[in-house]
């Protein structure tokens, strides 16, 4: 009996994207990276010449009405963890590979002993609605032959892989599905082997010969061995503050402030517990429902917001932002094991900063935000009044 | 699943500061102020201030003794919102100073004191 199963959404950020913008639908639509090469395309963009890794401007030559999106992983990821979170439901074992693709532990589920079939229709009916009308699910004896199975099953309509039938079921499915270089697979299609049973027919030996230890891993998973185990997915719980701005920031001065608020409200978080930090992740949230996210790990702990303020200047001040920004967040991903801090000797100087911090926390107390603010320049030398100068939350 | 409990409660905004202010205003032929309504009383003879409420009892108009300076700014033009104005700093003839601008993109008075 199958035990590990496997669901699968193609083309998942593309979707995401549909989802957001409906009347994109039937129109070719690709998404492209920070530096515009094309990462997904539409079905209708393929038929159009469209591909992967292509420039977009390539892109945009061969289908004159292609729509080119940014690619938004913050988005993709947060569906997804939607995705994965209904699965739990099912699974308390879950190895999330990639976005669209995930794998589910189903030994001794409760599901299990009515069959592998209502196994299968429990975890689509355990997705969210709407991603059951595009969710490809499949199960079998391992990682491999489930998601071919699931390649193979129709929306609606999952597959599944007695262990008795694995070699003939792979025997007739695309040699291209097995995972291995763009150059393997390309010395396999000029042996004119295009099947997995083709290749699983041949002498171990002789594809070893051919391909190395690679080799010897497909002709492995053309016979239907996979000893790959399931690695369960690590929720992320980030401690997250978020700073949302009035006006769309378009300068990187406002945004460099915003980070020192940041990393000054993320280190009052007693999630922290005094701990150093060791990864952040920063999030922008563009005008036009666009999104840029980057993901900064320190070589050591950083242990003053200052110090952490200052690594997410470098961040913002490198970064080509394709439009303004109205909200910016800051996740604090890891932290770092507890370093032995040496106390002040400017006691007094200290006394009067814990004095002032307890007098916010009253005001916060009283009256749900504090009153007081910080006057800041953001663009002293701008010839409009109102960009000169700004309020933040005082928080000293 | 249990929600996500570390989740800020609610966003940190960051306030601009010296925003304009609406006025009704009254030019001559040329376009130049003669008299304006601010929303609030202005500040008494002295400095250009800003127009603070609860100064001199409820608005009414003031009358324009000489306009001591003009100047123009145009920025952003390549922005969804860009910025034309054209500044005028006008003495009253109560004796106060104030700075108001002509808003050519929404074609209306504001005031907005300008160092």
């Amino acid at each position: 009996m199958g035990t590990i199963a496997c669901v699968y959404i193609p083309a998942f950020p593309l979707q995401v994207e549909l989802e957001r913008r409906p009347t994109l639908r039937g129109t070719p639509v690709a998404l492209v990276s920070e530096a515009e090469r094309v990462l997904w395309a539409s079905a209708d963009a393929e038929k159009a010449g469209v591909q992967r890794d292509m420039p977009a401007r390539q892109a945009l030559a061969l289908c004159r009405h292609l729509t080119v999106l940014a690619y938004d992983g913050a988005a993709y990821r947060t569906a997804w963890d939607d995705v994965l979170r209904a699965l739990y439901a099912v699974s308390p074992v879950i190895e999330s590979a990639a976005e669209g693709l995930a794998f589910l532990d189903v030994r001794g589920l409760p599901a299990l002993t009515e069959g592998p079939a209502a196994m299968m229709q429990a975890i689509a009916a355990a997705l969210p609605s709407r991603w059951q009308k595009l969710a490809h699910i499949g199960m079998a004896v391992n990682k491999f032959v489930a998601h071919v199975a699931a390649r193979r099953a129709e929306p609606g309509s999952p597959r599944w892989v007695r262990p008795g039938d694995t070699s003939t079921f792979l025997a007739f499915q695309p040699l291209k599905w097995v995972p291995a270089s763009a150059e393997i697979h390309r010395r396999l299609h000029l042996l004119g082997l295009n099947l997995m049973g083709q290749l699983a027919r041949l002498p171990r030996e002789a594809v070893e010969a051919q391909f190395g230890k690679a080799g010897g891993r497909i002709w492995s998973l053309c016979r239907g061995e996979d000893d790959e185990p399931l690695r369960p997915h690590r929720w992320e719980q980030p401690v997250t503050e978020r700073i949302a701005f009035p006006e769309p920031a378009v300068t990187r001065d406002v945004l460099i402030i915003a980070c020192e608020r940041l990393a000054a409200a993320v280190w009052k978080r007693p999630e922290r517990r005094e701990r150093p930090v060791r990864q952040v992740r920063l999030r922008a949230r563009l005008s036009g429902e666009a999104g840029w996210e980057r993901t900064l790990t320190l070589k050591q702990g950083v242990t003053t917001p200052r110090r952490l303020a200052f690594c997410l200047r470098q961040v913002v001040e490198g970064q080509p932002f394709s439009g303004a920004v109205e909200e910016l967040a800051l996740d604090v991903l890891a932290f770092a094991e507890g370093t032995g801090l040496q106390g002040s000797l400017f006691r007094a100087h200290r006394d009067t900063k814990e004095r002032l911090a307890e007098a916010v926390r009253e005001l916060k107390a009283r009256y749900g935000y504090s009153p007081i603010h910080r006057l800041v320049e953001v663009e002293p030398w701008s010839r409009v009044p109102e960009r000169r100068l700004a309020l933040v939350e005082y928080e000293p | 699943m249990v929600p996500r409990s570390r989740e800020a409660v609610g966003p940190r905004r960051i306030r601009a500061v010296n925003e304009p202010r609406r006025l009704d205003m009254k030019t001559d032929g040329a376009g130049v102020p003669v008299a304006f309504r601010p929303e609030t009383p202005l500040p008494g003879p002295g400095r250009p201030g800003r127009i603070r409420a609860g100064w001199n009892g409820p608005a009414h108009w003031y009358r324009v003794e000489q306009v001591l300076d003009m100047w123009r700014i145009d920025e952003g033009w390549w922005r969804p919102r860009p910025i034309h104005r054209t500044y005028y700093r006008l003495f009253l003839r109560h004796g106060a100073v104030v700075d108001v601008y002509f808003d050519e993109v929404d074609g209306r008075w504001y005031e907005q004191r300008y160092d």
